[in-house]
């Protein structure tokens, strides 16, 4: 999205709320991350969001920047479709689960930012069960093990999706969490093929259309309620997952009812670990986005859902 | 002498075995070609004995390598450092010249047979095929090389085999150019009209005679048509449209990857690019040694204008020139 | 000197025509089916049918052709964007002049370099410098242009900060640009500011693209300059006795200039190459990258109007160099 549009705010006396100390916004999109970086760097730019793991250290050792945490409020997953076999069948969908090195992954590429997702929501979020989720540590003789009771001629072949020229928070670089599960996977019983596109359209139009077996990908909150997480993507039925399984869409549906905030907890947490154990996905990461500004830049207060306020933000010394 | 005897001298090409051993020993007192030689020497040695050189598997994914961020520098065990996903690097520029190499030479030998064929029959048949041959191989050349080496790759699809064809096509036109050049300026020589009048076929005086003489630019040009192949192929990979495994270790494609990691491992970009360039100054060493060892025999004493030329041929052999960017050095 | 004109006018006319006959081809080959290809994922029955109408895919072969020709040549009309929605000649309009002002900076500091780098090495002919010179353009055409692209960002982005890694201007600048060439824009606004940034980003960018040239200009030069000198004409104003100065810069330089010339019309190719990838590496938004763009959404509208706009302006450009060539040869045009 190297565009050329610019959006803008100016200092509107007559609103409500604290008084704006800044007269003038302007937020620019940057495609390259390494751009984005250097524009900070060189004072072009007075912050930018969604700094990559491998560039924040450049940036805490840069005595004139700063970083400014989000807190974890998204997921990263490996979906898998049910509607293309041998998907369908939970004890493939466990031996994947099982052949993921999430652990290795999480605490090598987040440079430190990442914890391990072992359910679906993340931590921070009501209705995140925590205790009593079914674990799959990374066993490779186990996923074997699983393929074979589940018939299947080993090594089996799968289709691993992921795309190209993006950068999500909870993927900073998709092509290499790829690879990195590719090769765990292949350690597990199966045969890795690649399939990569562009994120948009090409990416985002195979994966939500059903045609991708098992595919990278991930959520940010939009806001503080699980229903924005698991309703969202198990609730009904969704091309990207393949699956009918009426049980869970009532259990999410008639949580999602409930008013009384510490029984609809409950139910959440009771989904959440039904959820883990039906393997829609394999989520693998929560991870804290960052953001990079000059040090002089404050009063900017990050937000889960990325809805931050600029009326704050002033510069200081 | 007598006039009839320089006459003679200088109609009559010189034999093929004074030709190459006057070659190979100017060639042998070339220090560039040497040098030339001894690098692909050494690539091909690279190349074939990889699996028994190189410290790891090439595609072998080794995360704990890795710290918390990307990508140690080179180390004891690992002399070139590690990529993102913790791949030994040295492992992985050692392998990546075999796909150089067997692509460059699969790319360039089918460009090189077929623009042989069409340019051959062109020249020698001359009319209305040399004319069809010769306009298609110009609408050819009217795509700059490596976006129609694009072209083709997008109606083929991305892959190994696909950039292979598709660099090898856009060797066609210019072999077939260079081969019905010296097919054309062969044609009229006395030992061709003689060997005719004679009776002997127009095939067997092709293979025969005027083909063999055409060797040496033919040579000069797959070497350097070598060198071309290898940067295009390694553009390609670098677009993203080689080999489509991520893991692969080929030049250009591991290079792709790497804009993200510059600031924090600029080692990822700089082991493959440096096999690349030093790969190909090889071959373009060679190639020159070779058109000088070669050329100034072929081509007279000096390389002048002669006032006799129609514009249309100036310009050819400008082009020519251009083509083969010579050095106009004088034996 | 009109007839060779001529002459290559009317090759020019079977050359343009073959071109759009093999992108007529291309398109056929691709998969899915021309129709599918030119519409991608958003095809439905309706719109294929329409499309088939169109370009009356139902038809015979020779009457698609004919179709086809009507729309390109005729109507000027590329298609649509699959990806931009936009017709693919207003996308060409914007971006093919920043390719332009690339392959023009690329050409000036090829030039400004090549020239009196080759004129030196003959003057200097087997010198150390000479041979210097020599192995320096040979490692410069076996450097690839992605590559050096990389290096130089490396170097003078990222550690030096000297100059910027990507774009054609500051990220948040806000100038007009009436032409779409930035520099020729700052220049008509005035504005000195505008002017030293659109020069700023040129450089990197410019510098990568024309390393190749630059090899390959002086060592013509050289050749040339070579060649020239030991003509006999040179030989004879030598022996006339004129001084040095006046036999370099009136019989020397005069006539090695013409198939220097020549080869700097003939990099052309080159540079429309080697775009593609200097702009991806510099994220220069100009006919490079988007072609490169298309592929990977297999926008085939984008590439068959993409490809056939540069190939037409190749050929253009090389008829151009003809008609130069024919004008700088006095051999020829008093012919």
């Amino acid at each position: 999205m190297a565009g050329r549009q610019q959006a803008g705010g100016r200092r509107e006396p007559a609103l409500l709320g604290p008084k704006p100390k800044l007269q003038r916004i302007i937020f620019r999109p940057i495609a390259d991350n390494a751009a984005r970086l250097q524009a900070l760097q060189s004072g072009e730019i007075q912050g930018y969001d969604l700094v990559d793991p491998q560039d924040i250290g450049t940036v805490q050792s840069n005595s004139n920047l700063k970083i400014l945490n989000r807190p974890a409020f998204n997921v990263g997953y490996v979906g898998i479709n049910q509607s293309i076999p041998p998907m369908n069948n939970l004890k493939v969908r466990q031996a994947i689960a099982y052949g993921l090195d999430r652990a290795t992954v999480v605490a090598k590429f987040y440079a430190g930012r990442g914890q391990v997702a072992t359910e679906f929501l993340p931590p921070s979020l009501n209705g995140y069960a925590g205790k009593g989720v079914p674990l799959y540590p990374f066993s490779p003789s186990k996923a074997k093990a699983l393929l074979q009771q589940a018939g299947q001629t080993l090594p089996v072949p799968i289709d691993l999706w992921y795309p190209t020229s993006i950068s999500r928070p909870y993927m900073p670089d998709p092509q290499r969490n790829a690879e990195a599960f590719a090769a765990s996977l292949e350690q597990s019983g199966f045969k890795v093929t690649f399939h990569s596109a562009p994120w948009r359209p090409d990416y985002l139009a195979q994966v939500q259309s059903g045609k991708a077996q098992v595919f990278l990908l991930g959520w940010t909150g939009d806001f503080g309620d699980p229903a924005d997480f698991d309703n969202v993507h198990f609730g009904a039925f969704n091309p990207m997952f393949g699956f009918h399984n009426a049980r869970l869409f009532t259990m999410l549906s008639n949580a999602d009812q409930e008013t009384n905030l510490a029984k609809r907890n409950k139910d959440y947490q009771q989904a959440e670990i039904y959820i883990m154990k039906f393997l829609p996905m394999v989520p693998y990461v929560h991870s804290k986005p960052a953001l990079a500004f000059q040090k002089n830049v404050n009063g900017y207060i990050p937000s889960p859902v990325s809805l931050e306020s600029f009326a704050t933000v002033f510069y200081g010394k | 002498m007598t006039v009839a005897q320089i006459d003679v001298a200088d109609v009559l090409p010189a034999s093929s075995g004074g030709l190459w051993h006057d070659a190979w020993s100017r060639l042998r007192r070339n220090p560039g070609a040497i040098v030339g030689c001894f690098i692909v020497l050494s690539f091909v040695v690279i190349a074939v004995f990889a699996p028994l050189i190189a410290p790891y598997p090439p595609e072998q994914v080794n995360l704990n390598a890795l710290g918390t961020s990307c990508c140690p520098g080179p180390s004891a065990q690992h002399w070139l450092g590690v990529d993102q996903v913790g791949r030994d690097e040295l492992s992985r520029i050692l392998y990546g010249a075999r796909f150089s190499l067997v692509i460059g030479v699969v790319a360039v030998s089918a460009g090189l047979t077929l623009g042989l064929i069409l340019g051959a029959t062109a020249g020698y048949l001359g009319g209305f095929t040399d004319s069809v041959i010769m306009r298609s191989m110009d609408v050819m050349l009217a795509i700059p090389g490596l976006l129609l080496a694009i072209g083709i790759v997008a109606a083929l699809g991305p892959g190994l085999w696909q950039i292979m064809i598709a660099v090898g096509i856009t060797n066609v036109p210019v072999f077939a150019r260079l081969l019905r050049g010296s097919v054309l300026s062969q044609r009229e020589q006395d030992f061709v009209l003689a060997a005719r009048s004679v009776g002997i076929r127009k095939r067997s005086i092709l293979f025969s005679h005027i083909l063999p003489n055409s060797m040496s630019p033919l040579i000069v040009g797959a070497t350097l048509a070598m060198a071309t192949a290898i940067i295009d192929v390694a553009g390609l990979g670098f677009l993203g449209l080689g080999p489509q495994d991520p893991g692969t270790p080929e030049w250009g494609t591991m290079l792709t990857q790497v804009d993200l990691y510059l600031q924090s491992a600029p080692f990822l970009a700089i082991a493959p690019g440096v096999a690349i360039v030093l790969l190909v100054l090889g071959f373009n060493l060679i190639g020159d040694g070779l058109r000088e060892a070669l050329d100034p025999k072929l081509r007279g004493r000096t390389g002048r204008f002669k006032a006799s030329k129609s514009a249309e041929e100036s310009l050819d052999e400008t082009r020519a020139a251009a083509f083969n960017q010579e050095s106009g050095e004088f034996g | 000197m009109l007839r060779f004109i001529v002459r290559r006018l009317l090759l020019l006319l079977p050359i343009l025509f073959g071109v759009s006959l093999l992108v007529f081809i291309w398109i056929r080959l691709l998969p899915g089916g021309p129709a599918q290809g030119l519409l991608g994922e958003r095809a439905t029955p309706q719109s294929i049918a329409q499309i088939n109408r169109q370009f009356g895919l139902n038809r015979p072969i020779y009457v698609q052709y004919w179709r086809y020709l009507d729309e390109t040549v005729i109507h000027l009309n590329l298609g649509t964007s699959i990806s931009s929605f936009r017709p693919v000649t207003d996308e060409i309009r914007i971006r093919f002049p920043a390719t332009v002002e690339l392959a023009l900076g690329a050409m000036i500091f090829a030039v400004s370099f090549g020239i009196p780098l080759g004129i030196l090495a003959a003057k200097k002919y087997g010198s150390a410098f000479d041979h210097g010179s020599l192995l320096a353009s040979l490692i410069g055409i076996s450097i690839p242009i992605f590559f050096l692209g990389l290096i130089l960002k490396y170097i003078f982005s990222v550690r030096l900060g000297w100059l910027p890694s990507i774009g054609r201007e500051d990220v948040l600048a806000n100038y007009s640009h009436p032409t779409n060439f930035y520099i020729l824009d700052a220049i008509i606004e005035r504005n000195p500011a505008q002017l030293w940034d659109a020069i700023r980003h040129l450089i990197l960018p410019a510098i990568a693209l024309g390393s190749i040239p630059l090899a390959i200009i002086a060592r013509i030069t050289r050749a040339s300059v070579l060649d020239v000198q030991n003509e006999d004409y040179v030989r004879t104003a030598r022996a006339k006795g004129l001084p040095p100065r006046q036999v370099d810069s009136r019989h020397v330089l005069r006539n090695a200039m013409l198939p220097i010339s020549t080869i700097i019309g003939l990099q052309t190719g080159l540079l429309l190459s080697g775009a593609v990838l200097t702009e991806t590496v510099f994220a220069w938004p100009g006919i490079g990258s988007w072609l490169k763009d298309a592929i990977f959404s297999r926008d085939y509208p984008v590439l068959q109007g993409g490809i056939l706009f540069l190939a037409v302006v190749f050929v253009v450009v090389n008829l151009l160099v003809d008609i130069s060539y024919a004008i700088l040869n006095p051999r020829i045009r008093l012919s």
